[in-house]
């Protein structure tokens, strides 16, 4: 019942959506069968595009997970680190991406690095804050286990920090999957050209041409990659902590 | 029970902790080899600190704390890391070590737990877990356990039988053990001395009943009235305190 009751909803949706398409005219709400002949239509265009936006994104997550790991241990390292430059990190987590973006064509030129980057940019702090606070959170019997035994500063880290941090840093992942599919998209909707086409400018440039339903068809492109990845981190939760994390 | 070379002294020790009052005034405190050494007292007294500055795990603010050889800490939560089987669990102190791993199975068997060695920590019950504990405590051959309110988290009939366990184990391999408790039947059944820390000078009792001591003799002729007295004695000085 409770695996039914989502696809019982869809369905539902689903039909809403069609009976509300008949009341209006295809260029502002194409029906669900004109929005599937349409991506059947242009199938292997939308495929390459959905390809792009995924590479960017991952390769963008990638980066920003790199960086947010890494500024995390940094943190752990340094308290007088971590309160130099944590404010500096929610500031740029507060930083409207649209807004960058067009400084970030300036600065790499029209391509894909810019939506790596938005995608990186947006990803980042949710990976930071979140192995932020799984490195924190051994309990302090577990800590004064590891000084008891003598372990090192990397010992401690392998051996107990990294494994506690699993729960919470996947559920940043999960968060950061997210954004990271929106933050390629919102790249490709400033710095993209089209060569290769891209989910982003596929939204763009189908609206623009008043082609309503590959628009609808790309937007329904980017919330099935956001929902693979998501379950993709659902699966390596599973593999990760399944065996010994409760949720 | 003093000794030329003590598993533990503490001499002189002042503690407080950041800028508060001091908490220990020029404490002198001996464990001797082999002995369990009880530290009771009211709530706020001292009790846990005083165990982690003879563990090492807090630096007195003046004085000298001296220990031989490498000691074991047993926690009042059994601390198993819970992504590790059991095996890797009890490992863990000869890993850090750089220390071969072939004790772990004696270490299993000493505590009954070889059958359940791969099994992970939630796959075992509350009393398995701490004798899991105990077995990780003993891996390193250790002369000297602390042990914070150790038995405390266990129901009734399993808290019997791991404290059972646990002397059976001191009697076998001789450590000495420091322990903290706020059973203070537990304390003057388990331990050779206790200590009772309250606000003035700390008392130090002498329990003085057979060694070793099984259940029974709580309650028998021979040995129940003294065990009695001896309870009356620790709870007197604890109440008054």
């Amino acid at each position: 019942m409770r695996a039914l009751l989502p696809a019982v909803v869809a369905v539902l949706m689903v039909l809403g959506w069609w009976a509300l398409s008949l009341t209006q005219p295809e260029i502002l709400l194409p029906g669900p069968g004109a929005v599937l002949s349409a991506m059947w239509a242009s199938k292997a265009q939308l495929a390459q595009a959905t390809w792009q936006t995924t590479r960017a994104s991952l390769v963008g997550l990638l980066l920003g997970s790199g960086v947010g790991i890494a500024g995390a241990v940094l943190f752990l390292r340094s308290r007088w680190l971590e309160r130099a430059l944590y404010p500096y990190a929610l500031f740029l987590q507060t930083l409207p991406i649209i807004a960058i973006a067009p400084l970030l064509v300036v600065w790499l030129g029209y391509g894909q690095p810019v939506a790596v980057t938005t995608a990186a940019v947006v990803s980042f702090f949710p990976i930071l804050s979140s192995a932020n606070a799984g490195l924190r959170s051994p309990e302090r019997s577990e800590l004064e286990l590891m000084r008891l035994y003598g372990a090192t500063w990397a010992q401690t880290l392998l051996k107990l920090r990294v494994p506690r941090a699993l729960p919470t840093l996947l559920a940043g992942y999960r968060s950061a999957v997210g954004l990271s599919v929106i933050g390629a998209i919102v790249g490709e909707f400033v710095g993209s050209n089209g060569l290769p086409p891209s989910l982003g400018f596929l939204v763009l440039s189908s609206a623009r041409s008043a082609n309503t339903a590959l628009t609808f068809g790309a937007v329904f492109c980017s919330a099935a990659l956001a929902g693979v990845l998501f379950l993709a981190v659902r699966g390596v939760e599973k593999l990760a902590i399944g065996r010994w994390h409760g949720d | 029970m003093s000794s030329p070379t003590p598993a533990v002294r503490l001499h002189a020790v002042d503690f407080a902790w950041d800028q508060g009052p001091a908490l220990f005034s020029g404490l002198d405190l001996e464990l001797a080899p082999g002995e369990i050494l009880g530290l009771v007292g009211p709530s706020g007294c001292g009790k846990s600190t005083l165990l982690r500055l003879a563990a090492g795990l807090l630096d007195p603010t003046s004085g000298r704390i001296e220990r031989s050889g490498q000691p074991a800490f047993v926690f009042q939560d059994p601390t198993l890391l819970p992504w590790r089987s059991l095996w890797d669990n009890v490992a863990l102190p000869l890993e850090l070590q750089g220390l071969d791993t072939a004790p772990v199975q004696q270490a299993l068997e000493r505590v009954g737990l070889q059958d359940a060695a791969e099994r992970l920590p939630a796959q075992l019950s509350g009393g398995m877990q701490m004798r899991a504990s105990l077995a990780r405590a003993l891996v390193t051959r250790p002369e000297l356990i602390f042990l914070d309110e150790a038995f405390s988290a266990l129901d009734g009939l399993t808290r019997a039988q791991v404290q059972e366990h646990f002397m059976a184990l001191q009697s076998e391999l001789g450590f000495a053990a420091l322990m903290v408790s706020h059973d203070l039947e537990e304390a003057v059944w388990m331990c050779h001395r206790v200590l009772v820390l309250r606000p003035g000078p700390p008392e130090l009792i002498d329990i003085d009943l057979p060694w070793p001591r099984s259940r029974g003799q709580r309650h028998d002729a021979e040995h129940g009235p003294r065990y009695a007295a001896l309870l009356e004695r620790v709870t007197r000085a604890v109440v008054t305190s």
